[in-house]
């Protein structure tokens, strides 16, 4: 398996997040330069965000062969569905246009991405709720892991919240904290806390080195997630990481992004989102 | 030691009926399960075809196999569950102890429930994608899951990446698939972008001039081999590997070069271990829009060469319509059944075929026994993904 490091993270706030990020940031200007461009100023609104979002990443010379893009979303194309649905109601077959169609496509985002930034290794799209974001970066990591491509661009986001992205690599070259997956899966029903504390244990398990401390992102499962990894990692250095405000699908890569932050100065950090829609995913970020 | 997957239970609702027989029955008979509809609002459709799923069989069957509170849930995830215990059953599968955190759920989907957007239905509208959490809860299983919404190609995003975390010893079971059900504002897209024919779904002839929406669930049981044969479990076949690529071309029609898929399928054999020389047989995505199934023949035959006339292929949506996300799971299980059945069913509809590389066969089925069968898929958007599967020897 090839070792996959994170490279880069960029982010669009279309509202104050309190988020604070050492990434690139879409800016007013770049959100103008992208309605002025005739071929993408029709595009629906996630497309347009997520790929302000995504253009801040792309360095030119990717190798587009070798090059995929993963984005996670929990609503998707909700504006432009919402808008053909009342236009067929009242007008039928000519309530929506042909541009509409494509416009309510559910991989529209990372899609039309991929097209804008000649990406032809993969594409795809998750809809895995709060977890989506860090869905996308498992993923890719999974597609660069089994050398499927070299390089992706992964990110979440929905309508009108914020989006983030995060550029892999498999270049060793690269100075960038590694990432991988290290446990996945379903919490639900009644015996929330006995599932959580198999799969942290899965990821304990695999992580394959000492973990330095862990960080943790629920909502809801917190103090589940927090009690399985005291019993399970010695010395926890555990904290949390708040979903900001006005964020969903791309909390996950804010969180990455502050894990990254404690694995440069501590060594190995394990992060664990479990959100609310009941998707678990877990990945040990290493210096 | 190498983890290889195999296929043990195959879960199948279509236009044609419910169950992987009615499907495959009906498609080698070269049955047309399209039909006519009738929906308020949409009269100035050109199109007014589509392949829906018998409502009355589909709600028996709900009542039958489903709980209470499990009737209660969108369509999408009623259908969604009822196919998978469908291949569960085939399978003869239960999950249970450890094997609940070994089994995952990955399916696809091009839009799951949006009639909710279309009919206002509150609590849905932006909670559209629940089909998979709703079918975990119904087995209690908690493995590495994942929802893919890559449209028509989604089901086999979801086979191949299933297999991946079963080759990797991340998963040893999975419950794969995809479904779609009706959706107004699909139906209008398509009717917009003139994607849909008011005559028939002929794949590959000249003649071929849109496809027809429908709707289904279709989905597999994946099995890591030991834990398959350790209960002594059917197995259909050996998915064997599979590749991904992406157009990057145009949001809503095809690299005309085909070299998309090109690079899928060639993925797809190096994955796979395996020579180009050795495919026996491509369910072809085969859509019958006149740039698809171009794209498509343009692809297969400069990918395989003057071996592509060895090659037999056939295209189902002739017969039941294109299901979206649901497309190439319902493609997969034919794949699997090919080998029971010791034939390949027809493309129907074909009076006046294309000059292909490759064998389609039309009119009846043929009777072949392919020892390697691969599956193609392409989405709007230039997502391609190619699975390759090999053929079962009882003896092994």
């Amino acid at each position: 398996m090839n070792n996959v490091h994170i490279c880069g993270f960029s982010y669009m706030f279309p509202h104050s997040t309190g988020f604070s990020t050492a990434g690139a940031v879409v800016t007013d200007d770049d959100i103008s330069r992208y309605l002025d461009d005739r071929k993408t100023a029709s595009n629906e609104q996630i497309s347009r965000e997520f790929f302000c979002t995504a253009e801040k990443l792309s360095a030119a010379g990717l190798p587009s062969h070798r090059t995929g893009v993963s984005f996670g979303t929990s609503d998707g194309c909700f504006s432009s569905l919402s808008t053909a649905a009342e236009g067929i109601a009242v007008k039928g077959v000519k309530g929506m246009k042909p541009k509409d169609a494509s416009n309510c496509t559910m991989s529209g985002a990372a899609a039309k991405t991929a097209i804008a930034l000649g990406i032809k290794g993969f594409s795809l799209t998750n809809c895995d709720g709060m977890n989506g974001g860090l869905d996308a970066v498992i993923f890719a990591c999974d597609m660069l892991r089994s050398g499927s491509a070299d390089y992706a661009l992964a990110g979440g986001g929905d309508e009108g919240k914020a989006y983030g992205a995060v550029m892999l690599s498999t270049d060793d070259k690269s100075e960038g904290c590694t990432i991988s997956p290290v446990s996945c899966g379903l919490v639900f029903g009644s015996d929330t806390a006995a599932q959580i504390k198999h799969l942290v244990s899965c990821a304990v398990d695999n992580c394959g080195t000492n973990i330095e401390g862990a960080v943790i992102v629920s909502e809801d499962h917190y103090a589940e997630i927090r009690t399985a990894l005291s019993e399970q990692i010695s010395a926890p250095d555990i904290s949390e990481f708040s979903v900001p405000d006005n964020t969903t699908s791309a909390s996950g890569i804010m969180a990455i992004e502050y894990t990254v932050s404690l694995a440069s100065e501590k060594g190995s950090i394990l992060l664990v989102q479990c959100g609310k829609e009941g998707y678990f995913s877990a990945v040990m970020i290493k210096k | 030691m190498k983890r290889r997957v195999v296929i043990t239970g195959l879960g199948a609702v279509s236009p044609c009926g419910l169950g992987k027989k009615e499907l495959m029955d009906s498609l080698m008979e070269g049955r047309n399960c399209i039909s006519n509809i009738n929906v308020e609002g949409l009269e100035d459709c050109y199109c007014k075809l589509h392949g829906m799923i018998d409502r009355k069989r589909l709600y028996e069957a709900f009542e039958k196999h489903l709980s209470p509170e499990e009737r209660k849930l969108s369509l999408c995830s009623r259908l969604s569950i009822l196919t998978a215990i469908m291949a569960a059953e085939d399978a003869g599968i239960t999950f249970s102890g450890s094997d609940r955190y070994r089994t995952g759920v990955l399916f696809g989907t091009t839009q799951s429930d949006q009639y909710a957007v279309e009919d206002g239905t509150e609590e849905l509208r932006h909670d559209r994608f629940t089909a998979l959490m709703n079918t975990a809860r119904h087995f209690d299983v908690h493995g590495p899951s994942l929802f893919n919404t890559n449209l028509c190609a989604s089901g086999n995003h979801a086979v191949a990446y299933a297999s991946d975390l079963i080759k990797q010893g991340r998963l040893d079971t999975a419950i794969v698939g995809g479904a779609d059900v009706f959706s107004k504002i699909t139906y209008v897209s398509f009717n917009r972008l003139k994607a849909l024919t008011a005559d028939a779904v002929r794949p590959f002839d000249k003649k071929r001039s849109g496809t027809v929406l429908s709707e289904g669930g279709a989905v597999l049981i994946l099995e890591e081999y030991s834990h398959a044969k350790a209960r002594n479990a059917h197995i259909y076949g050996e998915i064997l590997g599979s590749g991904v690529s992406n157009d990057a071309y145009n949001i809503v029609a095809p690299d005309p070069s085909g070299q998309g898929i090109i690079s899928a399928m060639e993925k797809a054999v190096k994955d796979s271990g395996i020579a180009r020389n050795d495919v026996g047989f491509i369910s072809l995505h085969g859509t019958g829009t006149p740039a698809n199934d171009s794209a498509e023949m343009l692809a297969i035959s400069e990918y395989f060469g003057s071996h592509a006339k060895e090659i037999r292929a056939t295209a189902i949506k002739g017969s039941i319509g294109h299901q979206l996300g649901a497309a190439s799971a319902t493609s997969m299980i034919m794949c699997a059944l090919i080998p029971e059945y010791g034939a390949v069913p027809p493309t129907i509809n074909v009076t006046e075929p294309e000059e292909t590389a490759f064998r389609l066969v039309t009119g009846s089925p043929e009777r072949y026994m392919p020892e390697i069968l691969m599956n193609n898929a392409y989405a709007f958007g230039g997502s391609n993904c190619s699975v390759i599967m090999r053929r079962w020897n009882e003896n092994e």
